[in-house]
């Protein structure tokens, strides 16, 4: 008999009920929502900072949440409205339809100021008229510091715990006086990566075929070193209410670990820092609430968070923000040597052949055997990095290794 | 030596005779067949055989004959059957000196005398008697008083009901005339009392767990009946939850459940361990939110409006592990009685229900205990007798060995997790006199968790009680408690040195409780008293480590005074129509703790619109509540086995558990009434009837009730309930109603018993207030987290053979509503849910079926231990019962997911033993 496997069993008869209590199941599940409950409202997202540039309004329009359509890369905007923005200083700022949904001023160097109150005004097509409440920009304290450090977590594979290194990366700030300040931050990340030199090719399926090997593939340096970026998701708030000296220490902003490709190479993040009010930051609490951390037994049950946008008209409500702040920035690099993360790839489902499929369309891939050997891979972006990043150096990039 | 040994024992037999005139003596063993002898040669006969000694005029005993065949017939009886028959009267002085005379009897002569000396049997003479005289007692007529001593046609009959086994007195017993279908229920003492009208009477006497047995007296005049019942010793011969017996006609109060304690071991439950709240679950009119979950609603209150009493003293977080466990031993309950309708004047505080939990005396006798073993935890529980004559105590631990167990696995939802509870129990009974008791309580229970991280959470209950009860005379009884409650938790975080942080929330509360009791004759109940409250709570205070840079909270305790005073009453209006009618009068004196927060006027309640912060004197008052509650029971008997009862109840809450979770969780924090969070108040109107079938076998009823909540405290979206110092601004205070009707059909006893009930109700709520921020779904009435208008549930056993049960349980219910987005937009790069208004959609519907089988050990009585297995295995049917639905994103989708708690089914092995 297994020791092993009796032990497991021995244990797990030991642990009788307390085991289950814990199995709890969560599985998919299609509730059945009734297609004439879904609600078409508009939606706002706007933030004006001190940083140059146009102030910009996105509106677009609810979708139904049993929709496949992915609204992130393809949302639903709201055309022909007047849009205008008004401070208290007497300055009214047009804004106009650039894109779809997309509503920008002409000025492209307009800076907001702190201390000006901004009021968001919007008349749609269907002549609903919508009303933001004023927003009076406050004038936030600089990062103090973005950093990064290593921390290990357990992970399972079925029954059998094992570590990983990941890698946090996080935000120091101090906000001056006494006053409790509501932070709020996005990032913009941004690394180098690499298509992978050597691959398993498949050298087909007929009988007698070779079996797959392991090959070193001459790819064109153009397809093969790229950088590309990515935006933060999540919503990343924190106030000053439980420290205080009025700090914000540690906080975490991003955690990376495999099988993630982003710290592979040099990487960068680009984090800024706006101050909101207390109205704002519990809006994006409660969003936040609503929309990552429900389902649980002691969880708070979700409900509609209606942000800072009124209709005038009374009968409807527009959904989404109005939010005016400084925004300071602060970029890092992390290069390969700083941490110990186990490296990833985003080509892992990828497959290479040598031998080119009669009835696909295959691109070639690279050549191995000294330029011999063909390996083609069926999926495109499987054989170019430019399909998903440019191979262009951002202007920001270092060109030393350690800053 | 033998003789002198013999004598003293008939002369404490007889002593207690003349104590306990005409009480059933059946200790005195006479034996011999007599068949027309003189009563002068009897009286010989029986002077050389035993230690006693006759007086008596010659004239009066001459030229009577007497026959009789006794075989170890007490001495009392012997000579009742004999001379009673002949009109004559006899008395038994201390010394075996027996005088027969002819004319009034003594104790018609000094009747005050035999009034007073009710003094309890210093050694029962009924556990001389064996078990099958016990049962022959039932066909045997017993006479009562002395014949043509009484003109006025009814006579008291009074006496004190026991239990074979250990001789303690039976409470809450039944006695019942099925004639008159009147009957009364006995106090404290295991005492009663009833006037009957003079001749033959059946009385029945009556108790949970107890066998029944009757009485056939003749009845002449007032006089005493002292009753043995024998426990039932094979387990599960009756349902779980049970009614009132006979009572359940008889019983006043509408929608009151009392809970089978020794039945409860063998209902198919969670991990072995036999749970009384849990149990509830099954009643007509109580639900939970989802299972796994601590707390109850009955009839469409909160969790929180639920008075748990353990031996009087309020129990704040009744559960182990977030529910899954009870934290009271149910081997030491005696009783457990739920009023979720009508509710006597004497409880208040709470306003949807009161579970009333008991813990039973330890045995005067000997050393006894009981214990369990199941998968995770294991109980034990001892008493016996405490020094003192008659003084009794009782210990019962409880824990966990799951950390122990933990240690042996590693599955990831487990990892670096702990759990660890304990509790504690004893309770001393201090017998000072006949006329004063003194009764010690103490309980305390830690629970401490951590799971998945380095978040530690405990939590405690600490509850101490002493109680003084004494009888003032044969009709006044009064108890005066003082009682101390404390409730506290703790969530600390140690893992980082700098910002390590330790929460913690405290209530805390003494009292002083008194309540009178006057029985009157008929046995209808006169009761009074008063209780005084003094609560401190503290909000959430944050302590931190000496290198954190949390910022440490400290806030004042917050302190009120609850009153109340009441008296309640029974009334015969006919001999059909019984009323209890009581006024309670309440109120709350809310203390100021230092400061108050000013609000503008005609603003809404808001941080934005604090306009001023008052420093006010500490502890002046800062807001005075009152309010009478009325207390309104009514039944009205149509005949032999039906009834018909009415109640009104108006009840105030004073403190409210503040959560805005699905279910609570023992991190919720208590608040106190203040002046700007009122009062909640309920009124709850509910009539039933109840019809028994075949002879009282089958009981059913319908009741239907209607309840009104004003108060009642819900929360804006998202609202952080917990260190916010100014929390009424989360706070809205609702409307609620429910109404609904339960049909039940019980069957209590016999080879297969059970209960099936189904209720339909549904409860619903809507926020009051002025201004848009404080509304719910527009000011409209929206279901309650817990409103399941369906609710089905069986409960069957079957009783194989003395040693083998098997139980099974069946639950559905509609699901839950529940908050469904409707609409998904895009915020920056990330996809936001719309959400419906709130509770406008139900998860799935909830259905279980549990089974047991309980095997006993062998039944002989001698044996030292006594041991039973139980097998159980809950959620037969593996049916993944949604918890909740939720909805997440993936990439610019939602997937929705359904949450179970339990999504299998849960085999249970637990041994349970008593010795």
């Amino acid at each position: 008999m297994n020791i092993k496997k009796l032990y497991k069993y021995t244990s797990l008869i030991a642990i009788g009920g307390l085991f289950f209590l814990f199995d709890r199941c969560v599985e998919p599940f299609l509730p059945a929502l009734e297609e004439n409950d879904t609600v078409n409202l508009l939606v706002v997202e706007s933030l004006i900072t001190d940083e140059p540039g146009a102030f910009g309004v996105r509106l677009s329009s609810t979708f139904p949440v049993y929709s496949y359509r992915n609204i992130v890369n393809d949302y639903v905007p709201v055309s022909g409205a007047e849009v205008q923005i008004i401070d208290d200083g007497g300055n009214t700022y047009l804004l106009f339809e650039n894109d779809p949904g997309w509503y920008e001023t002409e000025d492209k160097d307009l800076k907001g100021i702190p201390g000006f109150t901004y009021t968001l005004f919007i008349n749609t097509t269907d002549g609903n008229q919508y009303e933001s409440s004023p927003v009076l920009m406050l004038d936030g304290p600089e990062i103090d510091q973005v950093h990064h450090k290593q921390v290990q977590r357990t992970h399972f594979d079925q029954a059998t715990a094992y570590k990983e290194n990941w890698l946090n990366i996080m935000v120091d700030t101090r906000a001056p006086g006494d006053n409790i300040t509501y932070f709020k931050w996005d990032f913009e990340e941004t690394w180098e990566f690499e298509m992978p030199g050597y691959v398993t090719v498949n050298h087909g399926n007929d009988a007698g075929d070779p079996p797959p090997s392991w090959e070193s593939i001459d790819i064109d340096a153009e397809k093969k070193y790229c950088w590309t970026s990515d935006f933060s998701s999540a919503i990343l708030i924190k106030s000053t209410v439980d420290n205080p000296s009025n700090e914000i220490n540690n906080f975490v902003i991003q955690s990376i670990g495999p099988p993630d490709d982003r710290l592979n190479k040099k990487y960068s993040i680009l984090v800024k820092q706006y101050v909101v009010s207390w109205d704002m930051y519990n809006f994006f609490k409660r969003l936040r609430e609503s929309n990552e951390e429900t389902g649980g037994i002691y969880e708070k049950t979700p409900a509609q968070i209606i942000g800072n946008i009124q209709c005038c008209n009374g009968v409807d409500v527009a959904l989404g923000y109005f939010m005016a702040s400084t925004a300071k920035t602060k970029r890092i690099f992390i290069d390969p040597s700083q941490h110990s993360v186990a490296k990833g790839t985003a080509y892992g489902g990828c497959g290479w052949t040598s031998k080119r499929p009669r009835y696909f369309t295959v691109y070639l891939y690279g050549t191995f055997d000294n330029g011999t050997s063909n390996a083609y891979s069926t999926n495109k972006y499987c054989t170019d990095c430019r399909l998903r990043g440019t191979n262009e150096e951002p202007d920001f990039w270092e060109v030393e290794s350690n800053k | 030596m033998k003789m002198w040994k013999r004598r003293k024992y008939l002369t404490v037999v007889l002593l207690m005779y003349v104590l306990a005139l005409n009480a059933q003596h059946q200790d005195v063993l006479i034996s011999g067949d007599f068949q027309q002898v003189p009563l002068v040669s009897f009286i010989q006969t029986l002077e050389q055989n035993y230690p006693v000694q006759f007086f008596f005029e010659r004239k009066t005993v001459d030229g009577i004959l007497i026959s009789g065949n006794f075989q170890e017939t007490p001495l009392p009886r012997c000579l009742e059957s004999i001379l009673n028959r002949e009109r004559l009267n006899f008395y038994i002085s201390g010394n075996n000196q027996i005088t027969i005379y002819a004319g009034l009897s003594l104790k018609r002569l000094f009747p005050e005398e035999q009034q007073i000396e009710v003094i309890r049997k210093e050694s029962s003479p009924e556990e001389k008697i064996s078990r099958e005289k016990l049962k022959r007692l039932q066909y045997q007529l017993i006479n009562i008083g002395t014949p043509g001593k009484n003109t006025s046609g009814y006579a008291l009959v009074w006496g004190y009901l026991t239990s074979f086994e250990k001789g303690q007195p039976v409470v809450g017993g039944n006695v019942y005339i099925a004639e008159t279908q009147r009957g009364v229920i006995t106090d404290n003492d295991g005492y009663y009392e009833i006037r009957l009208p003079l001749g033959n009477q059946t009385i029945d006497f009556s108790s949970i767990n107890m066998h029944a047995t009757r009485r056939v007296i003749n009845l002449y005049s007032d006089g005493r009946l002292d009753v043995v019942l024998e426990t039932k010793y094979t387990l599960l011969e009756d349902v779980v939850v049970i009614g009132h017996g006979k009572g359940n006609l008889g019983q006043i109060h509408l929608g009151l459940e009392e809970i089978n304690i020794a039945k409860l071991k063998s209902i198919p439950a969670l991990l072995g361990e036999p749970d009384v709240i849990k149990s509830l679950i099954l009643l007509p009119g109580v639900q939970t939110v989802g299972e796994g979950t601590a707390g109850f609603n009955v009839r469409g209150g909160k969790t929180d409006q639920n008075l748990i009493l353990i031996d009087q003293a309020p129990i704040y977080y009744p559960s182990h592990f977030f529910g899954n466990f009870p934290a009271i031993n149910a081997d030491i309950i005696s009783e457990a009685t739920l009023y979720k309708g009508s509710m006597p004047a004497r409880y208040g505080g709470r306003i949807s229900s009161v579970l009333d939990i008991n813990t039973r005396d330890g045995k005067p006798g000997k050393f006894s205990g009981s214990g369990g073993i199941s998968p995770v935890s294991a109980r034990v529980s001892i008493d016996g007798p405490f020094f003192l004559k008659k003084s009794t105590f009782l210990v019962s631990f409880r824990t966990t060995y799951s950390n122990w167990v933990l240690d042996f696995i590693n599955v990831p939802d487990l990892y670096n997790s702990k759990v660890d509870f304990y509790d504690l129990q004893a309770r001393l009974n201090l017998f000072i006199n006949e006329k004063n008791k003194l009764l010690l309580n103490a309980y305390k229970s830690t629970d401490k968790f951590q799971l998945h991280n380095d978040t530690i959470y405990t939590y405690k209950n600490n509850i101490a009680s002493i109680s003084w009860q004494h009888k003032i005379n044969q009709r006044i009884n009064s108890d005066i408690s003082l009682i101390y409650s404390g409730f506290g938790y703790s969530i600390s975080d140690e893992s980082d040195i700098n910002m390590s942080s330790r929460l913690t929330h405290d209530l805390r509360n003494t009292s002083l409780k008194s309540n009178f009791e006057y029985f009157a004759s008929q046995g209808l109940k006169f009761e009074f008293g008063g209780d005084i409250i003094f609560y401190s709570v503290n909000p959430g205070e944050r302590e931190v480590g000496e290198f954190s840079n949390v910022r440490p909270i400290y806030s004042e305790n917050d302190r009120a005074i609850e009153l109340g005073i009441f008296a309640g009453n029974e009334f015969l209006i006919s001999n059909r129509l019984r009323i209890e009618a009581g006024i309670r009068l309440s109120g709350l004196l809310a203390l100021s703790n230092g400061q108050e927060y000013v609000y503008a006027p005609d603003l809404p309640l808001d941080v934005d619109n604090i306009i001023d912060t008052v420093i006010t004197d500490k502890n002046s008052i800062e807001q005075i509540y009152m309010h009478p509650e009325f207390r309104f029971s009514a039944n009205f008997t149509l005949n032999r086995f039906s009834s018909l009862k009415l109640s009104y109840n108006k009840t105030v809450q004073y403190i409210h558990l503040l959560t805005n979770t699905t279910a609570i969780s023992p991190t919720d924090t208590w608040k106190l009434s203040d002046k700007y969070l009122p009062p909640q108040i309920g009124h709850q109107v509910s009539t039933g009837y109840f019809r028994n079938f075949r002879n009282d076998a089958i009981e059913t009823s319908v009741e239907i009730f209607y309840k009104l909540i004003n108060n009642i405290k819900e929360y804006k979206a998202g609202a952080d309930l917990l260190l916010n110092d100014h929390i009424e601004t989360e706070i809205i205070n609702g409307k609620g109603k429910s109404y609904g009707a339960e049909f039940s059909v019980k069957k209590p006893g016999g080879r297969i018993n059970g209960r099936i009930d189904y209720t339909y109700s549904r409860t619903l709520i809507k926020s009051v207030g002025d201004f848009p921020e404080e509304m719910i779904n527009d000011g409209e009435y929206f279901p309650a987290n817990y409103d399941k208008p369906h609710s089905f549930n069986l409960l069957a056993s079957l009783k194989a053979s003395r040693r083998f049960i098997v139980s099974t349980t069946l639950s559905y219910s509609t699901g839950r509503p529940i908050t469904y987005p409707v609409a998904k937009y895009r915020l920056g790069d990330q996809v936001i849910l719309h959400y419906s208004k709130y509770n406008q959609y139900r998860i799935p519907d909830y259905f279980r079926w549990d089974m047991s089988i309980t095997l006993d050990g062998n039944l002989k009585k001698k044996k030292p231990f006594h041991s039973t297995f139980t097998f159980s295995l809950y959620n037969i049917t593996g049916r993944k019962n949604a918890y909740s639905v939720y909805f997440r994103s993936e990439g610019g989708n939602f997937e929705a997911y359904k949450l179970s708690i339990f999504g299998t089914v849960i085999p249970t092995v637990s041994y349970n033993f008593r010795f």
